[in-house]
């Protein structure tokens, strides 16, 4: 065979032609210090203006990927040719492959479309990017281990800025936007010339669209002696066209033309190839996959441009959708309705201690107690019914009972709640109160010191917890708090109850009555109006006798000054006065009974029936010469509490002075020794217990005085 | 008649009905996109 000279250097032997193609002339030889067989392309002048600098044929030269064959060398000759010198790759081009093997299957296209995807983005993800500009079955060699490799980069160009043109076209395949003509308008007068006979040409020096009778539009476009611009789009479609020729056999149409569709062939194709390579082969760039990479992607997950799948991920995500947003329609009518029965619950709970309190008022102290222990068992980790319990009990001076029931309310968690800080303040408030009166005042101490703790700012902790302190004698605290006290700017009558308090403690008794008739002058507070009411009340009685009168004027001021529900231990401790009077001055005997019985009647009506009130008033009617009412107050008594000496006690003296009135002949002490047993009996429990009364001894020498007279069992 | 608390269950009873139509439309879908896939894998592989 004939071996050609080239002017490249001495490093290449056996310089034979292998082709001459439509840019220039291929050549095979050896290339001797690498000891390889390589391909010479020579391009015609006027052909390698993109690729003569040197930078850019560097570039070239440093690609390496096992799709593409090594570029050795680029060189500019000194006849004016530029030899391009790359890897001899043994095979045939793919255009030969086809014509002589037929169309290949779907199998093995889409495995070359895949390799050829994967070498032009490897040219794409080059910095700066390269585009081949001239992807087409001649210039894809199928290699001997029937892999694709592409070749020919002399038409290549290095992407560097947006206005790049293109040096030449290949029918057929390469894309409409590497001729210099409109696209759009291309578009629009392809419709028109598909619905009319008319056709356009395009005017090669204004670039614009004329009508003429010119068959094909496309042709003479192809003919248009500029090129447009490219992008990486470009490689896209000349990957889309590659692969249709390798499925059909035919080229596709002319460039710019209508491309037939893959669907007229008689080829097995899929739906999802067949749409990948109807989207790379779309005449509007943006329209195509914007890379060769996303193209690889869509290859190598074909579901996702399968038409049923498409079609299955739709119905998914509607179906999905629906049954979240039904899902959160479900949870927003839940939400509702637990809020509902909540605020239902949380209604009836409220009404229950409304109501309890309300009866509470009226003195139906029963009833208000069965309606607020109700509410605590529906709600039992609430304090509203605890706290209005509370009050209850205490008004009506139950202190231990009132404790006892508290004791419960003291584990409820009350967490960052305001509200519940308050009511366990306003509990622990009247706890510490109740075992105040009780004379428990290190208990009450501590319940004090809770409310304080919890709301600083009432007044009315601050001041029971001062006069507490000196209650227990810690007379420094005590100031200290009574300081703290008038720092607060609290009214004047907080001051001087503590202060009357304090000075009563400390054996001021007259200095401490005094401060208390100034209190009850100066507040109409209920809460301060009803302390200091008793403290006055405990004052005149640690005066003595001489006090009793001053004792009553101010409870009956008080009685009237203060509603009915916060009067009941007030009343009581009106109707003890008047008994007290009536035992003190003989000559005012008869008023004072009727005064105390008047009262415990009252006390009776409204339904403060405790066993003390019953007894007394029972009394009261003894010494008004009442006995068979007496008597029926206290068999009522009995039957109410058989287990309390009391009624027995009391019975039993009344017993004694109705035999007092009969004749000494008709008198018969039989039921007084029957009422004396039970006495006896009934008191050795309660004596056990720690009970110490000097009635009960009253009696005992009564019942000796009755056996000294001569009248034995 | 009382009818406090009648959206709660109602709307517990939805989300059950959903929570099942849930777990139908996953066996459903799952069968339906095997069947696709099965059928991809026959066109190219």
């Amino acid at each position: 065979m004939k071996q050609f000279e080239l002017p490249i250097g001495e490093d290449y032997t056996d310089i034979v032609p292998l082709d001459e193609g439509g840019m220039g002339v291929i050549f095979r030889a050896r290339k001797v210090n690498l000891g390889v067989d390589v391909v010479i392309k020579r391009v015609r002048q006027g052909l390698e203006h993109r690729l003569n600098q040197r930078s850019e044929a560097d570039i070239l030269k440093t690609l390496k990927h096992r799709y593409l064959p090594r570029i050795y060398d680029i060189i500019d000759g000194h006849d004016g040719y530029l030899y391009t010198v790359m890897d001899f790759i043994p095979g045939c081009d793919l255009e030969k492959y086809v014509k002589k093997k037929g169309a290949v299957d779907q199998k093995t296209a889409l495995k070359w479309t895949r390799q050829l995807c994967e070498a032009v983005e490897y040219l794409h993800s080059q910095t700066p990017p390269i585009i081949h500009c001239d992807i087409k079955p001649k210039n894809i060699m199928i290699t001997e281990q029937g892999d694709i490799c592409l070749i020919d980069f002399n038409t290549s160009l290095i992407y560097q800025s947006a206005e790049m043109r293109a040096i030449g076209t290949s029918e057929g395949y390469a894309a409409p936007e590497q001729y210099n003509v409109d696209i759009g308008k291309l578009e629009k007068s392809l419709q028109q010339v598909s619905d009319s006979d008319e056709t356009v040409l395009v005017d090669d020096a204004t670039q614009t669209i004329q009508w003429e009778t010119v068959p094909r539009l496309v042709t003479l476009a192809t003919r248009a002696k500029s090129y447009g611009t490219v992008t990486l789009r470009t490689d896209v479609y000349g990957i889309g066209a590659t692969a249709y020729f390798m499925l059909t056999g035919y080229r596709p149409a002319l460039s710019l033309d209508e491309v037939i569709p893959l669907e007229r062939y008689d080829i097995r194709l899929g739906d999802a190839f067949a749409s990948i390579l109807e989207r790379a082969m779309q005449q509007q760039p943006k329209k195509r996959f914007q890379s060769a990479a996303s193209m690889l992607e869509a290859l190598q997950d074909l579901k996702k441009s399968d038409a049923q799948y498409k079609k299955y991920r739709r119905t998914y995500q509607l179906t999905e959708t629906f049954l979240a947003l039904a899902a959160v329609f479900c949870l927003a009518l839940t939400w509702i309705g637990w809020r509902q029965m909540q605020t239902g619950q949380d209604s009836a709970y409220m009404q229950l201690v409304e109501e309890g309190e309300r009866l509470g008022e009226e003195l139906n102290y029963e009833e208000s107690y069965l309606v607020l222990s109700e509410a605590i068992m529906q709600e039992p980790e609430r304090l509203e019914a605890y706290s209005a319990l509370a009050a209850l009990l205490y008004r009506q001076g139950q202190y231990q009972e009132c404790i006892d029931l508290m004791q419960e309310a003291e584990n409820i968690e009350i967490g960052n709640d305001e509200r519940a800080e308050q009511l366990f303040a306003n509990i622990s408030y009247i706890t510490a109160s109740s075992h105040f009166y009780l004379g428990e005042y290190a208990e009450a101490l501590r319940n004090y010191q809770t409310a304080a703790a919890l709301c600083p700012d009432v007044t009315d902790y601050v001041r029971d917890l001062a006069v507490c302190y000196a209650k227990t004698g810690d007379m420094q605290q005590a100031k200290e708090t009574l300081d703290t006290l008038n720092s607060m700017q609290p009214n004047q009558a907080d001051v001087l109850l503590a202060s009357a308090e304090i000075a009563d403690l400390s054996g001021d008794t007259q200095g401490a009555l005094s401060m208390l008739k100034q209190v009850v002058s100066l507040t109409e507070d209920e809460n301060l109006l009803l302390r200091s009411y008793m403290m006055l009340v405990d004052v005149c009685e640690k005066l003595g006798a001489d006090y009793l009168e001053e004792e009553i004027t101010q409870l009956q001021t008080a009685c009237s000054r203060l509603d009915g529900s916060r009067n009941a231990v007030l009343a009581e401790r009106l109707a003890d006065a008047w008994m007290g009077l009536a035992q003190a001055y003989p000559e005012r005997q008869e008023e004072g009974w009727q005064q105390a019985l008047s009262c415990y009647q009252s006390l009776m009506d409204s339904g403060y029936q405790t066993i003390a009130v019953r007894q007394n008033f029972a009394m009261a009617q003894q010494y008004l010469g009442q006995y068979e009412q007496a008597e029926q107050t206290l068999a009522d008594l009995i039957a109410d509490y058989p287990n309390d000496y009391r009624g027995y006690l009391r019975l039993a003296f009344l017993q004694a002075d109705m035999q007092d009135e009969k004749p000494v002949e008709q008198r018969d002490y039989t039921e007084f020794w029957n009422y004396y047993d039970q006495t006896v009996e009934a008191y050795a429990a309660a004596e056990a217990a720690g009970t110490a009364d000097t009635e009960v001894l009253r009696l005992k020498e009564l019942a000796e005085q009755i056996v000294q007279a001569g009248y034995t069992r | 008649m009382d009818h406090s608390g009648l959206l709660f269950y109602v709307g517990i009873a939805g989300l059950i009905v959903i929570g099942i139509l849930f777990l139908i439309s996953l066996i459903a879908f799952h069968i339906w996109s095997k069947k696709i896939l099965n059928r991809l894998n026959d066109e190219y592989d």
